[in-house]
């Protein structure tokens, strides 16, 4: 799990196990919340890493105060909170928190959810498979 | 004593705002220069137009008792999201008093009343209306696009297919929606986009289930001193924005109501001085609709009583043992009638009646020596039957028969 | 004489992946009425959640309020009319108290052309932490025995769900049945449903 623990740049040995969780929760409220008849939106986008490949971080902080908002805005959604719990496990000590503004519109707020929703999963995914690094898979087995 | 022709009064001061939530214009005016009448019976007629004062959507007639000086309301709702277009009225005024000789004539009409939101909606260029509009299945909804440039290469999409609509105008269309299904609790998509261009526009149509009429609406009591009320709700039409129906129980002899936590079932509390008869309304009510049923009965002809404790069989010898057990009471001095059944290989080969106050006794004979049986026990209410209690009961060997 | 509750002991908890976190104590029975309340925290952001039941001797936390990975501290507090009794503060690794579902077995089949053996292909259970390894229990037995035998092995995340059990008898059925335990932890699923399958036929030697 050593490419993980790069991934969180952590000493905490439960961050890698942190990370597949989130993986799982990112692609299972995705799937979970996908609706016929929602555009794709460019316009919102969610900065899931600080630094690309070469030493990439989780950005967890900012990644927390988009679900926050998202989860003001769903109705009791179990997997919206796990993901949250999961932040929070990996949120650095005094971090600063992110200003989010969801959309007042519904259907627009529906565009933003969706877009933040599937960028995570495909970002989490991307962690997951990252070309970066096997060591991974290896220390996984 | 006929009065001449009455002067035609138009009515004055005529303004019209917009409800845009519910798609509803509201008038106001008054009507001056009255006779020597402090009220006088009156018709108006409002005709309303859309677009253009020229094409004339909806005429109609009002009447009211008008008071001198009075100001009038009244409202109309448009099947056209109000942002679609624009929207004028006008009004005019008729006599309408028995002690004015007929044929009677019709005011002057007011000028147009202009009413136009295009210059409200903000700096974007592309809008879809009415925004998160809520309705029941099954009705019919219109919405529109506006787009702020008269370039018409404007789709619309319903849940992702692409629908057509009526132009109005050259930068406005409408689109026709019958019989709406419910799609989900978080509201039916539909956007337009601009071919090739910057982000759509959308909105949410909330469609909300049908609030059923509450079915197999019953009262019981265990005790005469709980009722406890169940029903039958039917769907749930909770939505996103849109809370599930709820439901409340009121009782016409006391005059007392109770909210019910529960969609398909709330308990009663009946009180010492409480009759005996009882006259409930369940009324189930959400945002759109309401429904109720009722139910009259006496306290004691819903009597269910719980399940007997106590029971043991004793005295058991070869062809002979005697079941006891007993009832919870119910008030005081009730009788209950307890049916009584022997079974053996899953076959009733014997059933008794037995009427008892609380101790339950009954004798099982004439059975086999050296052999299993089950007796088991439940009872109803003596004084009017309504439910049988749930079953209790208990295995047991007859004795080997003496050599 | 006031009689206040005895000191709730033998705290055990029980973490069922994705569904709660079911802690239980002793004495199961009071004389009088109690109410406990059972604090837990969270090790990560120290985030606290009460359970409060009534003469009972457990108590659940609920997912999405208790996520895998943590480590929980859990202490009961017990009270009746006449006063409060805490426990001990106890510390529970998720890891090691999590309880999985069982696995599912797709199927048992021979292996064309080797004999005495069959593969076993089952599905992985979705509600098991996703980057623990598990170790698993086999057990088998043909048709008409009474007696099971067992082998045991480790299968990692990403490993292939099957298994070849091999040195059984020629053209014969055996059913068969399989657990799963969290590499971790001490609480193994139930059995999974038992499935069935026979060895290839083989030509009568000499």
């Amino acid at each position: 799990l050593s490419f993980y623990t790069s991934l969180t740049h952590q000493t905490q040995p439960e961050h890698p196990k942190i990370l597949m969780e989130l993986q799982g929760a990112a692609k299972m409220t995705w799937q979970n919340y996908q609706e016929k008849g929602l555009p794709e939106r460019k316009n919102y986008t969610l900065p899931c890493l600080i630094s690309e490949c070469s030493f990439p971080r989780i950005n967890s902080s900012a990644i927390l105060a988009y679900f926050q908002e998202i989860q003001r805005v769903t109705v009791n959604n179990h997997t919206i909170q796990e993901i949250i719990q999961q932040l929070k496990k990996l949120m650095p000590q005094g971090a600063p928190r992110l200003n989010v503004t969801v959309p007042e519109d519904h259907f627009e707020q529906k565009c933003f959810t969706s877009a933040i929703l599937q960028q995570f999963s495909n970002c989490m995914d991307r962690i997951h498979n990252a070309k970066c690094s096997t060591v991974a898979k290896r220390n996984v087995q | 004593e006929v009065l001449s022709e009455p002067v035609p009064l138009t009515p004055e001061s005529l303004k019209v705002s917009i409800n845009s939530p519910r798609q509803r214009l509201n008038l106001q005016w008054s009507v001056h220069n009255f006779l020597n009448h402090p009220e006088q019976q009156m018709i108006f007629q409002i005709e309303i137009s859309r677009i253009n004062t020229s094409n004339i959507i909806w005429v109609g007639n009002y009447s009211a008792i008008v008071k001198w000086n009075q100001v009038l309301h009244w409202s109309w709702e448009s099947e056209l999201p109000l942002e679609c277009a624009t929207h004028f009225v006008r009004i005019r005024s008729m006599m309408d008093d028995s002690t004015f000789p007929k044929p009677k004539s019709w005011s002057k009409w007011t000028s147009w009343e202009e009413v136009d939101v295009h210059d409200t909606l903000g700096h974007d260029t592309l809008f879809v209306f009415p925004k998160d509009k809520l309705v029941e299945e099954g009705a019919n909804v219109t919405f529109c696009y506006v787009f702020k440039s008269n370039e018409n290469n404007v789709s619309c999409h319903l849940e992702g297919e692409q629908v057509h609509g009526e132009q109005l105008t050259s930068n406005v269309s409408a689109f026709k929606l019958n019989n709406v299904p419910f799609i989900r609790r978080t509201g039916t998509n539909i956007y337009c986009k601009v071919n090739g261009g910057e982000p759509a526009a959308g909105i949410v149509l909330y469609v909300s289930k049908i609030l059923e009429e509450p079915k197999d609406f019953s009262c019981e009591t265990r005790d005469l001193k709980t009722l406890n009320c169940t029903w039958d709700s039917g769907d749930d039409t909770g939505l996103q924005i849109q809370s599930s129906q709820s439901y409340t129980l009121f009782e016409s002899f006391s005059q007392k109501k109770k909210v019910c936590k529960h969609k398909n079932w709330c308990t009663w509390q009946v009180t010492q001085d409480s009759q005996g008869m009882y006259n409930f309304t369940l009324m189930a009510e959400n945002y759109l609709r309401k429904r109720s049923v009722t139910l009259v009965f006496q306290l004691t002809h819903q009597v269910h009583p719980m399940r007997p404790h106590y029971f043991s069989v004793e005295n058991i010898n070869s062809t002979n043992a005697t079941v006891t057990w007993k009832v919870h009471p119910i008030g005081n001095n009730s009788t209950f009638l307890c049916q009584v059944e022997l079974h053996h290989e899953g076959q009733v080969i014997q059933q008794k009646n037995v009427s008892i106050k609380v101790h339950g006794e009954c004798l099982l004979s004439e059975m086999e020596p050296d052999t299993h049986y089950f007796a088991r026990v439940r009872c109803a209410y003596g004084s009017h039957f309504w439910k049988w209690s749930e079953w209790i009961g208990q295995k047991f060997t007859t004795l080997e028969a003496a050599p | 004489l006031a009689a206040l509750p005895h000191k709730p002991e033998n705290i055990s908890c029980v973490f069922y992946y994705k569904k709660n976190l079911t802690c239980t104590w002793n004495p199961e029975k009071e004389a009088h009425d109690t109410w406990y309340t059972v604090n837990r925290t969270n090790c990560y952001g120290g985030e606290h959640e009460l359970c409060r039941i009534e003469n009972r001797a457990s108590c659940s936390f609920f997912y999405p309020n208790v996520t895998y990975p943590d480590n929980c501290s859990i202490e009961v507090e017990a009270e009746n009319a006449d006063g409060k009794v805490k426990s001990d503060r106890t510390q529970w690794n998720l890891d090691n108290i999590v309880k999985i579902e069982p696995p599912e077995i797709y199927y048992v089949k021979p292996v064309l052309g080797v004999k005495r053996m069959v593969q076993i292909m089952w599905r992985r259970p979705q509600l098991a932490p996703r980057s623990t390894g598990l170790n698993y229990t086999l057990r088998f037995m043909t048709v008409n025995s009474a007696k099971w035998l067992e082998v045991n092995f480790r299968k990692g995340v990403y490993e292939e769900q099957t298994y070849n059990l091999t040195e059984l008898q020629a053209f014969t059925e055996y059913v068969l049945t399989l657990r799963c335990v969290a590499e971790e932890s001490i609480f193994w699923s139930d059995w999974s449903e038992e499935k069935m399958g026979t060895t290839e036929e083989e030509a009568p030697l000499g």
